[in-house]
């Protein structure tokens, strides 16, 4: 129970975070939008409502990725494995999880199909642009870490 | 500094004079308490004896603690804590927590995320360093 506990409560904790990144991204979306379309309800004075099924969307995602992410880099299942290699992998399977999910949107015709393509899209490629940049910096740090481990051997 | 060998005396016994109980000199007693003294580990049920320069770490798995060389593998009486204890100030650190690495087996290393740091050990296997040991790492080999 306590090791069941030890996992479970790290999941809801990631998966709550996910679902608010979602709900922030929402917003800052749809104001984007909408302000650039000239419709903005901040201007107007109106309401605004984020749809029930975008939350609900969220928060089986959140729930999704927080799995994904604890199976990845909780070192409970995998051992020994590149930081790098581990958020690639991450990145990869929510690229597929998300297109199949934006096909099977459109194909039933719902609302928010291709933002569930398109913004995921934009903030995996982000990770991934951001991690090869991190990555070259590591590999210069390395170098120089590697240097003085040779010295340490003298 | 000086090296004065007086022969003829009933036991061996090493006296260093240092104006400091520094680094180095905690490294020399270390290297002369454990001179000669090998460690035990049993393979295939056969109990060998092993060099402690060939170590290239040691691993604690399920409360079993093994020892890895360069090709073989074996399992230890020891526990980690204890083998830390006995090499701590040799060249062994701790990577993990089950796991003690021999910095001179290291061939190459490199940061990764989350702060953590990829090692390369010579024979081509690759450990990690958790965060929370890695700067321990980073200590020990003078780099930031």
């Amino acid at each position: 129970m306590k090791k069941m506990l030890d996992w479970l409560v790290p999941v809801k904790s990631l998966a709550a975070m996910f679902f608010t990144g979602f709900i922030v991204l929402y917003m800052i979306i749809g104001v984007g939008v909408s302000y650039i379309g000239g419709t903005s309800s901040l201007d107007s004075g109106k309401v605004a409502a984020i749809p029930f099924p975008y939350v609900l969307q969220s928060m089986v995602f959140a729930i999704v990725m927080a799995l994904l992410w604890s199976a990845l880099f909780s070192d409970i299942w995998i051992e020994k494995m590149s930081y790098f290699v581990r958020l690639f992998v991450f990145v990869m399977v929510l690229f597929i999880v998300f297109t199949g999910y934006g096909f099977i949107l459109y194909f039933y015709d719902q609302e928010f199909s291709y933002l569930w393509v398109a913004v995921p899209y934009l903030v995996l490629v982000g990770i991934v642009i951001t991690s090869l940049i991190f990555r070259g910096y590591f590999q210069i740090l390395g170098r120089r870490y590697t240097a003085a481990l040779a010295e340490y051997k003298e | 500094m000086k090296i004065i060998v007086n022969e003829g005396q009933a036991e061996l016994v090493i006296t260093i004079d240092c104006p400091l109980y520094t680094p180095q000199i905690s490294q020399m007693v270390a290297e002369l308490r454990s001179f000669g003294q090998k460690l035990s580990g049993t393979k295939d049920g056969q109990t060998h004896l092993i060099e402690r320069q060939d170590v290239f770490y040691v691993e604690s798995v399920d409360k079993r603690c093994f020892i890895y060389t360069e090709a073989d593998v074996y399992e230890t009486s020891q526990k980690l804590y204890q083998f830390e204890e006995c090499q701590g100030d040799l060249h062994f650190f701790r990577s993990s927590k089950s796991q003690v690495v021999n910095i001179m087996k290291i061939s190459s290393l490199c940061p990764d995320f989350g702060g953590r740091i990829e090692i390369v050990m010579e024979n081509g296997e690759k450990l990690v360093v958790s965060r929370q040991f890695a700067r321990t790492l980073k200590e020990r080999l003078g780099v930031k």
